[in-house]
């Protein structure tokens, strides 16, 4: 169930950043919430497809990378405008929403980590049980 | 006469008794989220609009001394903070962009919803008396972060749901963390 969770967490968080790729669109206007294009574009797509794999696979490595993939992004976002650079083509909107990302997928990933590693002990310990009994 | 309370009262139904209603929780959450979000892009460091024509953060954060709202708060405005906008700047763009990515992904959402009551006020403070500002957007907005917290909304499609039982297994769902998802 805990494990079950964590993966559709983290097809949530890659399907969220997926989605934000709607936001290449000019033309929303008021509704354009953040800036995603250029470089921000592929974190967006890469970072979230991996996200999305993990949930996919059940492995936390993808989940912890693309989490931190997003906050790196977040940071180096407000280093550019703060130095009036656009080298991500993003805003800081994207940055604010990579953080929520980033954050989200390295604590979900280090959860899922942990339950698996409970279900893997708990499945040897199952399986040894189960030899000894059928030992004696 | 006594009345035994405890046998009269009806057990209440839980807060989110039907999926839809989960889904609706969370869009909200993720609606107030979005509003955060949005609004970082205006607070651009390292001026955060400071300058011969005030703009952006730093035009809004004078209104609070021009069209004062509190008395004590205009002084702290024009006496603590324009004069060390810097840092009041990056204080502000922090806490805003924080409260957007944590509010989205329904994360210690309790905690959160608590930050975006004193944001809310702090802006209110500043924007109030400003010309043509609509003063229920400001307790709409401090109302939808106090239901955001009573319902302690993350439970519901976000993390603090997710993780709660994980944390509770492994023992390390100490009171704070209790309290603040």
């Amino acid at each position: 169930m805990n494990e079950r969770s964590c993966r559709r967490a983290c097809l949530a968080l890659g399907s969220a950043s997926v989605a934000s790729v709607v936001f290449v669109v000019e033309g929303l206007g008021d509704f354009r919430f953040m800036r995603v294009s250029g470089a921000a574009l592929v974190i967006a797509l890469v970072a979230g497809v991996l996200a999305m794999s993990a949930g996919g696979f059940a492995r936390a490595w993808p989940a912890v990378t693309a989490g931190i993939g997003f906050v790196g992004a977040a940071v180096f976002q407000v280093i550019s405008v703060a130095m009036g650079r656009d080298w991500l083509g993003a805003s800081l909107s994207t940055a604010s929403f990579w953080l929520g990302l980033g954050v989200g997928l390295i604590v979900v990933g280090c959860a899922l980590s942990a339950t698996r590693t409970g279900h893997d002990g708990r499945a040897r310990h199952d399986g040894r049980e189960k030899e000894e009994h059928g030992s004696s | 006469m006594t009345v035994d309370t405890a046998s009269t009262v009806e057990p209440r139904e839980p807060l989110a008794s039907s999926r839809s209603s989960i889904w609706l929780l969370a869009a909200a959450r993720i609606g107030v989220a979005l509003m955060w979000i949005d609004n970082a892009s205006w607070k651009r460091p390292p001026e955060f609009g400071r300058g011969e024509e005030p703009r952006m953060l730093y035009a809004w954060t004078l209104t609070g001394v021009e069209h004062e709202v509190f008395a004590p708060y205009a002084w702290l405005l024009d006496n603590v903070v324009l004069p060390n906008f810097t840092f009041f700047g990056w204080a502000v763009l922090i806490v805003e962009a924080s409260l957007g990515a944590f509010l989205f992904i329904g994360l210690l959402t309790r905690a959160w919803a608590l930050i975006g009551m004193a944001q809310t006020a702090v802006i209110a403070l500043s924007t109030l008396n400003a010309p043509h500002e609509w003063y229920w957007a400001y307790l709409l907005m401090f109302l939808v972060h106090l239901m955001l917290f009573a319902t302690a909304a993350g439970r519901y499609g976000g993390l603090d749901g997710v993780l709660r039982p994980i944390w509770r297994q492994a023992g390390r769902l100490t009171p704070l963390l209790e309290k603040a998802s």
